[in-house]
């Protein structure tokens, strides 16, 4: 089951990776923007499960929703960043690596203690969509439109 | 494992990734200012979502 799960929550970022061969490096990083969003979302309801359920103490809500917070602020930051450099450069992909590399460093040192087991595969495919959009990016090539 | 119960979980699995391949195939054809705005959208919501599980609403009685 947890196999199942793991390969459920990892197959959009696959796909994505899969397919950002054939576009452009805007385009990728803002289908990896909506991907980290997309896991985000998938998050929030195990919480409010997790809290129906009373399996998650308020110190791990704090943390867990708070990190969530935080990678949702960053995304929107990078997402903002990736606009201005769309509007105002060629399509070269080494200015949209470095943003992304802003957004990953921006959330990598927060870290969660004892998050509960059913959690845990919905933070780490969170991070596998942050950690993707480089991996996007860099497999980017087609022409921005 | 009983037979059945292997084919309705391989079929469970099977109509996941349909779904998900579905989804990400509309999705693929996007250009970036539409993920873009669908991202911005998405991301509200979370975040309405997140400040509602920080500050529950009371119970009314």
């Amino acid at each position: 089951m947890v196999t199942r799960k793991r390969f459920l929550l990892l197959f959009p970022l696959l796909f994505l990776l899969v397919s950002s061969c054939s576009q452009d490096p805007y385009t990728a990083a803002m289908a990896g923007s909506k991907d980290v969003s997309d896991a985000v979302s998938s998050a929030i309801p195990i919480v409010h499960q997790l809290q129906v359920d009373n399996l998650i103490s308020q110190a791990q809500q704090n943390d867990v929703l708070g990190y969530l917070t935080k990678v949702t602020l960053a995304n929107q930051d990078f997402r903002q960043t990736v606009k201005q450099l769309h509007s105002s450069i060629g399509t070269g992909p080494a200015p949209y690596l470095n943003a992304a590399d802003v957004f990953l460093k921006a959330v990598q040192n927060q870290t969660i203690v004892n998050v509960p087991a059913k959690l845990q595969p919905y933070l780490n495919a969170v991070d596998a969509a942050i950690r993707g959009i480089e991996i996007a990016v860099s497999n980017a090539k087609g022409v921005p439109h | 494992m009983d037979p059945t119960l292997a084919v309705n979980l391989g079929l469970s699995i099977l109509d996941s990734v349909l779904g998900e391949i579905a989804k990400l195939k509309a999705q693929h054809g996007l250009t970036g200012d539409q993920l873009a705005a669908m991202a911005d959208t998405q991301d509200l919501d979370n975040l309405a979502a997140i400040k509602a599980l920080l500050n529950p609403a009371p119970i009314t009685q």
